[in-house]
């Protein structure tokens, strides 16, 4: 039985979608007193990731280049050259970061720099914005100083035997795995990153971690994420000044470094005062007259209607959920906005056909407005990797899918005045 | 003895309890090639009954034995034929006729029956039967026989590929191998050479200047995601695409086609196979359409080439002595399935031993393979793992876990979808035989489950390389390998997750590499 919630909601914008892209989008829109609600449920495509920002070495790259910005890069929709695209960047960073910080969760270096650092399988990560503590991973680094990379049995986030060996073999360093075994673990092999979170908010488990650390060899340590966000900047330094180490953190994607920026890009939202409706779901959009006047939400059993007069869509991609796949063809469920269409011959799909699909996704104009049944909607905008020429795997990625969810508030706010 | 499928691992054991000195070659991994890409159905002999009767009656037989000697990899679910159109209930009679014309147990139900054993059958179902049909994992049942012909003797060598052999006028006298271990060539010098490489068979015996005419069959099968059958369901008609659904472990495996092919070595399911197969059993059990397809694969029939075509030919299998044509040493075996493997090293062993002048009764039908295993409670391991472990290796799950209780790494969860702990992969990969990511799988169900190896294949990759040497390479041929089995897969959910999966190498930097591969 469906049962309408009381008041009926109105909102000057809704965003659909809780992921990087959508919360960023909310939290612009309601530092400019626009008054928004953000919808979504499930697990958000950047509480899976590895919680680093990688966006910019395509712009430290060759591809800028002013033929390239003007077909498909997807970097030209912040401007018309380099300079104007890192002005953009440089405003998004200096709102995002301040904040995130305030939220429990550092970030460092300079956003227009690309830092290389160890993935928990010891392979070289690119990335612009790490979390404090990877930034201290960054190779250079490792290769001045003696490192060692420490595995807690019974924690699966990493393996430094096996990181080591491709170290090795991919680049040709030297580090020294070791292992310790945490009492505190009470001899358990099967826990979860967040069981891992929550057994060192207790004193024993950083205790002993920090001895084990002290213990190794080298000045440098790396370990799998242990922390969550409440427990991150004050578990990180505890394990640095009692261990008289230097300790960083692998890049570990399914693990605690993506869920710590999703929480602390939720608190971020809420603090700018956005209405968060989690655990909601959009189902149905109304369009009268090339825009969208107002959208059908449902939880469980109940169902509400959101009057409304923009509307952000950053549902992700066909990985994130945004997007449905029907056999090959992709399509955009919620508003049913025209996608790129799919060459038929995609029967045995090679990597680069692979790459093209994932990339396949909601076609927008200049100022990131889709169109539904051939008419531009003129009060919806589009963020993050929902968008076509936005996936993780052709080099899009967290950095690219908050550059549009930045430029997409831009458009709303000159809907909503 | 060469080949190292089920019917060449079920030849050592049986040469090796009669006594003879036997050394098995296997050019890639145990079970690899037909034998690992088969549906693992223990047939009760139904599906045969009508064209095919002597198949029919040594499927009868065997699936008595097999369920006797291999228990352990058995699992016993019984199966039932479904007629969900007149056409199919009109093949009622005919059906029931050759089944006890042959001696193969069947028995009429009532569609009442029929749901209430397969709830998630079509409700449009008019007769069903039920029959003695059951699974048996083809992997385990080759690795038990690789044990005990060992135990009992025999030196049984995988990845060791035969690449030549000299005659002495009419006698091969040496038989030239490369061990994928060493790089020098080496050599045996066998009294009697057995082929039994199925598709592979005429490629061994032109090796002699023999000619095998060996006609190879395509036979494609899609593995769906959890388990929609309790038991086999098959459809009550002439033997046909998509009419069988096995459950394994914890999917359903879907199955065939059949096509001829020129060479057993590039042989892989296409989509339309998948389509076909997929929207044939949905017909059987509805929701199967709704299902993600998990992987799809070829299997490989060698049929004895004898004029008939496809689903015409015989699948019983043919005993061929070379002695005819100028090679007295050299016995080939074609033809055949799994569920007369042991029937066929039965009768190979015969010739044999008839050949090298030795007696000795085969004992394979009677003693249980590996012995009894009766104690599954071990310290520091769960029942349930237990319990996994006893219906995967038999007896030998007692070593197993205790490799896995050693340790507290040993204990650890390799792969989630199979629950596989990190002791039993590590127990594997300590022997010689293992030398890859995919031995590692087909001895333990790593990385055969719902993810197809995306979470775990770092897990397994640690445990099997403790040499220091590059790690990568490893990773990427494995993974090559398996996306042969994905490709025909992906579309809707599975596409999903495949590309959920290449997102996720991508963030610890294993990107795909160009062409076909990941």
């Amino acid at each position: 039985m469906a049962i309408r919630p009381t008041p009926p909601m109105d909102f000057d914008c809704l965003v659909v979608g809780h992921g990087a892209a959508g919360l960023l989008c909310a939290s612009r829109l309601a530092s400019r007193d626009v008054k928004v609600a953000v919808v979504g449920t499930g697990e958000t495509s950047t509480s899976l990731s590895t919680g680093c920002i990688n966006v910019l070495d395509q712009i430290e790259s060759d591809l800028i280049d002013p033929n390239v910005l003007a077909s498909q890069f997807p970097y030209s929709l912040a401007g018309k050259d380099r300079d104007e695209v890192i002005m953009v960047l440089e405003d998004l960073y200096s709102f995002l970061i301040p904040d995130l910080e305030m939220q429990g969760l550092p970030m460092r270096g300079n956003p227009l720099s690309i830092r290389r650092m160890l993935t928990s399988l010891g392979t070289p990560y690119q990335c612009s914005i790490p979390q404090i503590y990877n930034l201290r991973g960054r190779l250079e680094h490792i290769s001045e100083k003696g490192t060692s990379l420490l595995g807690i049995m019974g924690h699966r986030d990493s393996d430094p035997d096996l990181a080591s060996r491709m170290i090795k073999s991919t680049l040709d360093m030297e580090i020294r795995p070791f292992w310790t075994k945490p009492s505190s673990f009470e001899g358990r092999t099967d826990l979860t990153a967040c069981e891992v979170s929550r057994l060192a908010k207790r004193k024993d488990l950083t205790d002993e971690l920090a001895e084990a650390i002290s213990e190794v060899e080298g000045e440098l340590v790396g370990i799998p994420p242990v922390f969550d966000l409440s427990g991150y900047q004050e578990g990180m330094s505890f394990l640095e000044r009692s261990s008289g180490k230097e300790v960083f953190e692998l890049v570990t994607p399914l693990s605690l470094p993506g869920r710590r920026l999703q929480a602390a890009m939720e608190s971020m939202a809420r603090a700018k005062g956005c209405t968060m409706l989690l655990g909601w779901r959009a189902f149905d959009v109304e369009i009268v007259n090339g825009e969208v006047t107002g959208v059908v939400l449902n939880s469980r059993s109940r169902e509400a209607r959101v009057d409304l007069s923009s509307i952000v869509l950053a549902t992700g991609d066909s990985v994130g959920g945004g997007l449905t796949l029907k056999g090959q063809s992709v399509l955009e469920p919620l508003m049913g906005a025209s996608c790129t269409l799919i060459g038929e011959d995609l029967r045995t799909l090679h990597a680069e056909d692979l790459v093209e699909l994932s990339n396949a996704g909601v076609e927008v104009d200049s100022v990131l407005r889709p169109r539904c049944s051939g008419e531009i909607i003129a009060n919806a905008a589009v963020a993050g990797s929902v968008i076509s020429g936005f996936s993780y795997l052709s080099g899009g990625g967290m950095g690219a899918a908050m550059l549009t969810s930045w430029l997409a508030a831009q458009t709303i706010m000159e809907v909503v005045g | 003895m060469i080949g190292g499928g089920a019917t060449g691992a079920g030849i050592a054991r049986d040469l090796s309890m009669r006594g003879v000195e036997v050394i098995l070659l296997e050019r890639g991994d145990f079970s690899a090639g037909a034998t690992g890409r088969s549906h693992g159905m223990l047939h009760s002999g139904a599906r045969y009954a009508v064209k095919d009767p002597d198949s029919a009656r040594e499927c009868a037989i065997e699936n008595k034995v097999l369920k006797r000697i291999a228990p352990f990899c058995i699992e016993d679910t019984g199966g039932i034929y479904l007629g969900i159109n007149d056409s199919d209930a009109s093949y009622l009679d005919n059906f029931m006729g050759g089944c006890s014309n042959t001696g193969v147990k069947a028995e009429e139900i009532t569609v009442r029956e029929a749901l209430e054993r397969e709830p998630l059958i079509s409700p449009g179902t008019q007769v069903a039967v039920s029959v003695l049909d059951a699974y048996i994992d083809p992997f385990f049942l080759t690795q038990a026989n690789v044990a005990e012909a060992r135990a009992m003797g025999a030196e049984v060598r995988n990845h060791c590929e035969v690449v030549g052999m000299d005659l002495w006028e009419d006698t091969v006298i040496e038989v030239r191998i490369r061990d994928r271990r060493s790089t020098s060539l080496s050599v045996v010098k066998p009294d009697m050479v057995i082929n039994a490489t199925g598709a592979w068979g005429s490629r061994i015996a032109s090796m002699v200047g023999l000619e095998i005419p060996i006609r190879v069959d395509k036979g494609s099968l899609v593995i769906m995601n959890g388990r929609k059958v309790n038991g086999l369901v098959n459809r009550l008609r002439l033997p046909s695409d998509g009419d069988i659904i096995v459950p394994s472990h914890s999917s359903s495996i879907v199955g065939t086609t059949c096509d001829e092919i020129s060479s057993p070595d590039d042989c892989v399911a296409t989509i339309d196979d998948v389509k076909l197969l997929i929207q044939q059993a949905a017909e059987m059990v509805p929701s199967i359409g709704e299902t993600r397809a998990v992987r799809a694969y070829a299997g490989i029939r060698p049929l004895p080439a004898e004029g008939d075509e496809g689903r015409d030919i015989s699948r019983t299998f043919k005993l061929i002595d070379h002695s005819q044509e100028g090679v007295v040493n050299m016995v080939s075996i074609i033809g055949g399935k799994l569920t007369t493997y042991r029937l066929m090293a039965e009768k190979v062993s015969d010739l044999v031993m008839e050949k090298l002048g030795n007696r000795g009764k085969c004992r394979t039908a009677s003693q249980e393979i590996g012995g009894e295993c009766s104690d599954h409670e071990f310290d520091l391991i769960s029942d349930f793992q237990a319990g996994r472990m006893a219906a995967k290796y038999g007896a030998a799950c007692r070593d197993i876990a205790g490799e896995c209780s050693r340790t507290l790494r040993g204990r650890e969860m390799l792969c989630s979808c199979e629950q596989v702990l990190r002791g039993e992969a590590v127990y594997f990969a300590q022997t010689e035989d293992v030398l890859s990511i995919a031995d590692i799988l087909r001895r333990t169900r790593a990385g055969m489950g719902y993810c197809q190896s995306g979470m775990c294949v770092t897990r397994t990759l640690s445990v099997l390389d403790e040499s220091g040497e590059d790690p990568l390479p490893l990773l990427q041929d494995f993974l090559e390998e398996r996306w042969k089995g994905v490709q025909p897969v992906l579309f809707d959910t599975q596409l999903r997750q495949e590309l959920l999966k290449v997102q996720l190498f991508k963030s610890l930097s294993l990107e795909r590499k160009g062409g076909d591969g990941h």
